[in-house]
């Protein structure tokens, strides 16, 4: 909890912070950003292998529902994850996964070129209940496999505190990810999951693998984001690890993070772009169900793919999408946008609670 | 320093770039860079009847050791410039599409085949399928349609146990169809279905045209429903 690190963030993606069962302790962290038991090897921890999502974002409204399935392997053992969100959060699952029929219509470019390298701040006292000093539990939900959490905090030794007592497991690294998120101002959506068995007729081909229901999480922001920062993590030499995503907007936009290497801090592009389809609302509306189709943004939409196969994540920070066609900047939209600069830049972060401003 | 060059570039309002600074109007930002597509959908407001499918974006024109990026901790630099600069960053995507990609593995190439590799493999046991209602008008009796509906019994359930999906899809499908004197069809219909998995359903249908029918002096019209359950094993 005390660890402080000079590393910048961009705030978050999704940590995977694993959750200790009443059966055994969480001591450390591991793969995947996740703390998982200590008397599991190396070799045997879960990893993130396939992450697939759906960011439908209206401009108008600056609303942004985060649509997300992810596969594991060795997801023998509980574990557990937080996603940060800059606004406040509303969790759901998501009845009938998109993601099969998105990629049969909306693609990823063919293989030409193989080389190419490729709100409201928390006021801490609304709904839910209170949690205890500095953290305010403001959802539950259980969603499929998954326990849902959600929260706001004003000082991260409490929220890391609230979330070892329920069985979230607290190290360094993740103490240090959550105090940064904690002084943006942004939410978290704590999610505990435990493994049960597949549904009846179903099964996955590989031994442990875990596939998580398909979840939303929609929130405001004056940007697309994409929870993407993760704490250091070791990765095997063997392992892989990609994205798909795609990126339904009234608008198109260029997906940017930092990334801090070798003690120097760029802006890059953290994903391939894929295909563009503009003016697909009749097909997109054809291939999604009416539980997502109904958050689209009124008037023309864009579908813009992108896929990510990098293994490692160690350096970049959370992702947002600039409009290619971005509304002036007046000054609440500049306000806003003020909330979200230490993303690509670390130095603009908030000071500590209790620290001196600089 | 990085910084250095962007305050360059946020100075003179990221000319260097071709880029506008961020407090310029928005159409000045729609000198993008390269061939990059620049009919956004809110500028060129067509029908819904003409969707565009636009290639993926060039390889950028920077190399991450060129990218700019904030100053370094510790720089004298004041907050407002980074503001400024950050702000640039956010606001200007002709600035964006500047810097590098980096979705790879440094030394790897991009992998096509990696996602049939790393997705988890979901096997659904094969549905049950009889065959419900069924109507027929023309000289095929129901009979005739029925026994041949029945010989593509297993290309259906293939349609089924192959969806991707999580579970065996279930529910009916009606198939209204045009059968030529000669035996082919002119018109597969699903007139209706409770399947709710559409890539199913183009799949069945899909396989239905294939039907070939034993010749008569006229054409037929046939309605057949499908009916598809959870395997008891």
């Amino acid at each position: 909890v005390t660890a402080r690190t000079k590393a910048p963030f961009a705030v978050a993606a999704l940590v995977a912070l694993a959750v200790a069962t009443f059966a055994f302790r969480v001591e450390r962290a591991q793969a995947c950003g996740g703390f998982f038991p200590s008397t599991l090897s190396e070799k045997r921890r879960p990893s993130l292998a396939l992450e697939q999502a759906l960011l439908i974002y209206d401009q108008k409204s600056r609303r942004e529902h985060f649509v997300r399935e992810v596969a594991f392997r060795r997801a023998t053992e509980p574990f557990g994850f937080v996603v940060p969100t800059p606004g406040r959060p509303d969790v759901a699952a998501i009845q009938k996964s998109p993601f099969r029929d998105l990629r049969q219509t909306f693609g990823f470019g063919s293989p030409v070129v193989p080389g190419s390298r490729g709100g409201d701040v928390r006021a801490g006292t609304t709904g839910g209940g209170a949690a205890s000093a500095g953290v305010t539990l403001l959802d539950v939900k259980n969603v499929g496999s998954f326990t849902a959490f959600v929260l706001a905090a004003t000082d991260e030794n409490a929220l890391s505190s609230w979330l070892a007592q329920q069985r979230f497991v607290r190290s360094p690294e993740t103490s240090d990810w959550l105090s940064r998120y904690v002084r943006l101002g942004f939410y978290f959506v704590a999610m505990r999951y435990e493994p049960k068995p597949e549904a009846p007729g179903t099964k996955l081909s590989e031994p442990g693998a875990a596939k998580s229901e398909t979840m939303r999480i929609s929130f405001d922001s004056p940007l697309p984001y994409y929870p993407y920062f993760e704490p250091d993590r070791a990765t095997a030499p063997d392992e892989l690890r990609m994205l798909d995503l795609w990126v339904a907007s009234d608008g198109a936009f260029e997906p940017v993070s930092l990334l801090e290497r070798d003690g120097a801090r760029h802006w890059v592009r953290p994903f391939r772009a894929g295909d563009r389809h503009e003016r697909v609302q009749a097909k997109l509306a054809s291939v999604i169900e009416p539980e997502l189709w109904r958050l689209l943004p009124a008037g023309t939409i864009t579908v813009t793919t992108y896929q990510d196969q990098k293994v490692s994540r160690r350096g970049f920070g959370d992702v947002l999408f600039v409009p290619e066609r971005a509304p002036v900047l007046e000054p609440t939209r500049r306000s806003e946008l003020l909330r979200l600069l230490p993303l690509v830049d670390p130095e603009l972060l908030p000071a500590r609670s209790g620290s001196p401003k600089p | 320093l990085n910084f250095t060059s962007l305050f360059v570039f946020v100075a003179t309002g990221l000319a260097a770039f071709g880029c506008r600074s961020h407090g310029a109007s928005p159409s000045a930002g729609a000198s993008a860079v390269g061939s990059v597509a620049k009919g956004s959908p809110s500028a060129s407001p067509g029908p819904e009847s003409h969707p565009k499918r636009v290639r993926a974006r060039p390889a950028a024109s920077l190399d991450l050791e060129t990218a700019p990026g904030p100053a370094p901790s510790g720089s004298a630099v004041a907050r407002e410039v980074r503001e400024t600069a950050a702000l640039a960053l956010l606001t200007d995507a002709t600035f964006a599409q500047r810097m590098p990609v980096l979705a790879l593995e440094p030394g790897r190439e991009f992998d096509w085949e990696l996602r049939e590799r790393v997705a988890p493999r979901v096997v659904v046991p094969m549905p049950r399928l009889r065959l419900a209602e069924s109507t027929a008008r023309g000289p095929l009796g129901k009979e005739v349609v029925q026994r041949i509906v029945r010989q593509n019994f297993g290309r259906y359930r293939s349609c089924a146990a192959d969806s991707g999906g999580d579970t065996t899809p279930t529910g009916i499908v009606t198939l209204e169809l045009t059968i030529l004197p000669n035996g082919g069809l002119t018109r597969v219909t699903v007139s209706r279905t409770t399947l709710n998995d559409a890539a199913v359903v183009r799949c069945l249908r899909d396989a239905t045209e294939s039907l070939v029918f034993p010749a008569r002096s006229e054409a037929t019209e046939a309605v057949q429903v499908l009916e598809f359950s959870a395997s008891s094993g």
